[in-house]
């Protein structure tokens, strides 16, 4: 909020230069954002609706200055039979409403020192009368408003009706459509004004205007961000009831106005002020145990300093037997509890001051966990330890972490109510759209792209949000091998997580996201299974030409998606020590040539299966796809498509040193059940 | 030494320091150490010597002996290194072969390190989720419904639900307490958002680590003072400057009470000589005690919570908070 400091200086009387006033709120109150040359940004946060205004500042200055602060004291007295009748049909929405009559106003510009003062706080000077409701305002905090006092003869408040409208008092004459959560001030039959936010065009000051009915009012301050919220209209009125005015204030911005406009108009304000005001509020008490400051401050600022610091800002206190009851201005809403009064001793007394100790406390937790929802809060250092170490295991191999928005332009759960753009609408179900993008706008810069995310998608509410670790790969001219050189990395990651089960099943249609799913080719991507369980723990896929084409992604590209959470927890028993082979192994070699449809892995599974106890692993080599004329060459029925696997067999007993002749008889086994099962030819 | 063994010496030593090649080596090395010598010849002619002036001459030229043997299996070893390199000599200067290289996200190694100061504490690491309930993000910590304060903090609704992208970590400590009694101290590091206009420090999307320790009032109880004393650990290790201070300024969130920003001002780089926020923090607000379900009045205990992408930018230098999020390798490779 922008504050004058000539005025906060008159106010207060302190003799402090502008930056040392503003180093002293800052770090006592509130941030003094900005010191123009006159005209300052103080940033007041909601809690103390009481420094919007230019005499709160002036006081709390007074209180971090310790210099006397002499508080204005307007004297009045309530008007028994008023000109006007006030019915207030909701006290809790308007906790007190208060007018003051003042007759023989000569509406005009208002005199220099009246103008200076609000043009300094950014408002605009409109006319003497409106001009001295704003300084009030912004000098005591009371937003006011100023009548025709002959369009008023009698003042209701309450709810407005459904479909109500009223005509704002601002240059467009904007017309506002109420409902009956919004409190209005009226006449007989109709709305003038929205309560506590802006004033009619139809009952305002004119320029033959001569008798004024000040209103000062106090509103709820619930209803009335509510309805700011509803209306999309904040004024500095709003702004002040929604942190909340004393309602005390009203009487004295009253007088105030008067004088003034005694001064600035040439009126005469009637002795006495209308008052609904049936439940005042009175100062309450809050006791504090010197003892409790010391031990949540951590230190001791003692009593008497206690006390002329809380007597400084305003506060009543009293030692009753040791402990300090201190009684509350009515302007001081926000301080309910023995540590709010506990905060303003020790922000005036200086953080500065305070000492840095560290705690004491049991080296491990002895209570922890106590009952309840278990997934409340997600006790998962392990997970997140070990998805530091995938991320230094895939760093190692050459992918780079990317971190992206979690909203994404496509999707079908979850909706943002107010996205930032059409880009980011949806919350994200799976990484890899995100990726794809990333892999298209880095292959400008470099002929090869390496990334992995790791990051929460959204699935369902209530539920342990999804951990996704996407990893992605791209080149600007390749083929299949990038398909390849993915899955070589994914081989990698299930090793070092230490899982031995997983097998690539390309059985469609398959149970993964379809925005990851679709932006693969068919026929080129496999799901990660764990073989036995069938639990599902991951996809990958090389992209679809069309995909690419229709992202601009130009190169060959592939991607893959694991559900992290489940790998880390499949992986939670360690390996365990193998104890070094006594016995020496031997190796066969066999190569095959089978039909292209022949899957590799079912090569080694014959392999492995027809080879017995003996075979400790079946390990591929080469994978060869003869071309036309190499085609040709090879003798007798080959197939038409052919492809040649050569493995190494490896055969080991942990009991014996092998003969030549068992080998032998388990490698003939193995080529006859190629031959017989796969039609595989031996080479 | 007598003459005679100083001219065999250094006739011997101006020969080595002519030679450049092995076959040389091998000749010279006869010639001055072989069975022909002239020194195998002096030593032989000791034996004519009386026997003192055998002990003291025979000492002086096997000493001579050994030191040329020396020096000629030296010139050895490094003709034969010569012979190598002559064929087969490295140019030093030409690069390495290029391994590849993947990069760790600065956010993921500034979370990780994070977590490694607190654990070193004795605090727990813990994660939630990222959708949040009004409760749990808002009304649990204070923030009453229709309460200006929560127009401090623009949220992310979704559509049509109750629910929130978490605008802050903060709502980890209503979930933790509910199910945990205290003594504890926990750290959250975590992702959130805020629906405000992006630029060079602000963006809808970004990490903070939230600290939470309680325990029962009490002599021991946590202090502001000991908050003090964490944070100003917690930095001092982080940014690896013993010297860092840190001060506290007068603020407010509607969970704390008293509460306080964090400033600091560090020895080197970015935080040299300057007051820099960095954090907010505070004593847990008795209402959010209460909210969790904790009897009142039995509980102290103190919060921050700090946006990571703030400390890594000063640490680090960065000066755009968007490149975080924007997925370009010219960046990220960097760290």
């Amino acid at each position: 909020m922008k504050f004058s400091w000539p005025w906060i200086k008159e106010l207060s009387g302190v003799f402090l230069s502008p930056h040392a006033a503003a180093e002293l709120l800052s770090s006592k109150a509130f941030e003094v954002e900005e010191i123009g040359n006159d005209a300052w940004e103080i940033k007041i946060l909601p809690n103390r609706p009481d420094c919007l205004s230019h005499l709160g500042i002036a006081r709390e200055l007074c209180a971090l200055d310790n210099a006397r602060f002499a508080a204005p004291s307007y004297e009045y007295e309530k008007s028994v039979h008023p000109d006007v009748r006030i019915t207030v049909k909701d006290t809790e929405g308007c906790p007190r409403f208060s007018a003051l009559i003042v007759r023989g106003v000569k509406v005009g510009p208002s005199p220099a020192w009246l103008s200076a003062y609000l043009e300094t706080c950014g408002l605009r000077s409109i006319n003497n009368v409106v001009d001295v409701t704003n300084y009030v305002m912004l000098e005591l905090g009371q937003p006011m408003h100023a009548f025709d006092l002959r369009h008023i003869p009698e003042l209701v408040i309450r709810r407005a009706k459904v479909g109500e409208r009223v005509r704002a008092l601002d240059e467009a004459r904007t017309e506002y459509e109420l409902d009956p959560s919004i409190l209005v001030v009226a006449d007989g039959s109709k709305a003038l004004s929205i309560a506590g936010i802006k004033g009619g065009a139809d009952s305002g000051i004119s320029d033959d205007t001569t008798d004024v009915l000040l209103e000062a009012a106090n509103w709820d301050p619930v209803a009335i961000r509510a309805a700011s919220r509803k209306l999309g209209l904040r004024t500095d009125a709003s702004i002040r009831f929604s942190y909340g005015v004393d309602p005390n204030l009203t009487a004295p911005s009253l007088v105030r106005a008067g004088e003034l406009l005694a001064r600035a108009a040439g009126g005469t304000a009637d002795r006495a002020i209308i008052d609904a005001y049936p439940t005042p509020r009175l100062p309450w008490q809050i006791t504090v145990d010197p003892e409790y400051t010391r031990s949540l401050l951590g230190t001791d600022i003692g009593v008497p300093q206690t006390r002329s610091i809380l007597e400084s800002l305003g506060f009543g206190t009293e030692d009753r037997s040791g402990k300090l009851i201190v009684t509350v201005p009515t302007r001081r809403s926000d301080v309910s509890g023995a540590e709010d009064i506990i905060e303003e001793v020790a922000r005036v007394y200086g953080y500065d001051a305070l000492p840095s100790i560290p705690p004491v406390f049991p080296i491990y937790d002895e209570k922890g966990w106590v009952a309840g929802d278990t997934n409340a809060a997600w006790d998962e250092y392990d997970i997140i330890r070990e998805r530091f170490a995938i991320a230094r295991l895939l760093a190692g191999a050459g992918y780079s972490e990317v971190y992206n928005y979690a909203f994404v332009p496509d999707g079908t759960k979850f909706e943002l109510a107010q996205p930032q753009s059409s880009e980011y609408r949806y919350l994200r179900t799976t990484l890899v759209p995100r990726l794809l993008t990333n892999l298209r706008d880095n292959l400008r810069f470099t002929d090869e792209v390496r990334l992995f995310e790791a990051g929460h998608t959204y699935a369902s509410i209530g539920e342990k949000e999804p951990l996704r670790l996407g990893i992605a790969l791209a080149r600007r001219s390749g083929g299949s091998d990038v398909f390849y050189e993915l899955k070589g990395a994914l081989d990698l990651l299930i090793e070092r997580i230490g899982i031995d089960d997983v097998v690539y099943d390309d059985a469609e249609p398959f149970p993964w996201d379809a925005g990851a799913v679709s932006a693969t080719g068919a026929g080129r991507r496999a799901l990660l299974r764990i073989e036995g369980s069938g639990m599902i723990i991951g996809f990958v896929g090389a992209i679809s030409s069309g995909v690419a084409e229709e992202l601009k992604l130009k190169g060959s590209a592939a991607v893959a998606e694991l559900d992290l959470r489940a790998l880390i927890e499949l992986a939670e028993q360690e390996n365990e020590f193998e104890p070094l082979p006594k016995y020496p192994s031997i190796i066969r070699d066999i190569a095959v040539l089978v039909d292209q449809g022949v899957k590799v892995d079912d090569i080694l599974q014959t392999a492995e299966d027809a080879g017995g106890d003996i075979v400790e692993d079946v390990d591929v080599f080469d994978i060869f796809l003869p071309t036309g004329e190499e085609k040709l060459k090879a003798e007798g029925d080959t197939p038409e498509y052919g492809k040649s696997v050569a493995f190494h067999v490896i055969f080991r007993s942990p009991e014996r040193t092998l003969t030549d002749k068992e080998v032998d008889a388990a490698e003939a086994a193995i080529k006859a059940a190629l031959t017989e099962d796969l039609d595989a030819k031996i080479r | 030494m007598p003459d005679e063994l100083t001219k065999i010496k250094d006739e011997a030593l101006r020969d080595l320091e002519n030679i450049r090649d092995a076959a040389a080596l091998e000749l010279a090395r006869i010639r001055h150490l072989g069975r022909s010598s002239e020194l195998s010849q002096y030593l032989r002619t000791l034996k004519e010597r009386t026997a003192d002036q055998r002990r003291t001459l025979g000492k002086l030229a096997n000493d001579a002996r050994a030191e040329l043997e020396h020096l000629y299996d030296d010139a050895r070893a490094r003709l034969a290194d010569t012979a190598e390199g002559l064929a087969g000599k490295l140019d030093v200067t030409a690069p390495g072969l290029r391994h590849i290289r993947g990069h760790i996200h600065p956010i993921t190694s500034a979370q990780e390190e994070i977590n490694g100061i607190f654990a070193s504490m004795g605090f727990r690491i813990m994660d939630g989720p990222e959708v949040e309930t009004d409760f749990n993000n808002f009304e649990a910590l204070n923030f009453p419904p229709d309460h200006p304060a929560r127009d401090m903090q623009d949220t992310f609704w979704l559509k049509g639900m109750k629910n929130l992208m978490r605008t802050h970590t903060s709502p980890m400590q209503v979930r933790f307490m509910q199910v945990h009694q205290p003594p504890f101290r926990i750290i959250v590091p975590g992702r959130v958002w805020r629906n405000e206009a992006t630029d060079m420090t602000h963006d809808f999307q970004f990490h903070q680590v939230e600290g939470l320790v309680v325990a029962p009032r009490g002599p021991q109880a946590p202090s502001m003072a000991n908050l003090k004393g964490v944070m100003e650990h917690f930095y001092r290790r982080y940014f690896n400057d013993a010297d860092l201070q840190v001060r506290f300024v007068s603020s407010y969130f509607p969970f704390v009470e008293p509460g306080v920003e964090v400033f600091l001002r560090g020895t080197r780089g970015k935080l040299a000589g300057v007051w820099i926020e960095v954090a907010g923090a505070g004593m847990v607000h008795q209402n959010v005690f209460t909210a969790v379900g904790y009897a009142p009045s039995e509980m102290q205990g103190f919060a921050f919570g700090n946006a990571i992408e703030r400390l890594v930018m000063l640490r680090r230098g960065i000066d755009d908070i968007r490149l975080f999020n924007g997925g370009d390798l010219r960046f990220l490779n960097q760290f």
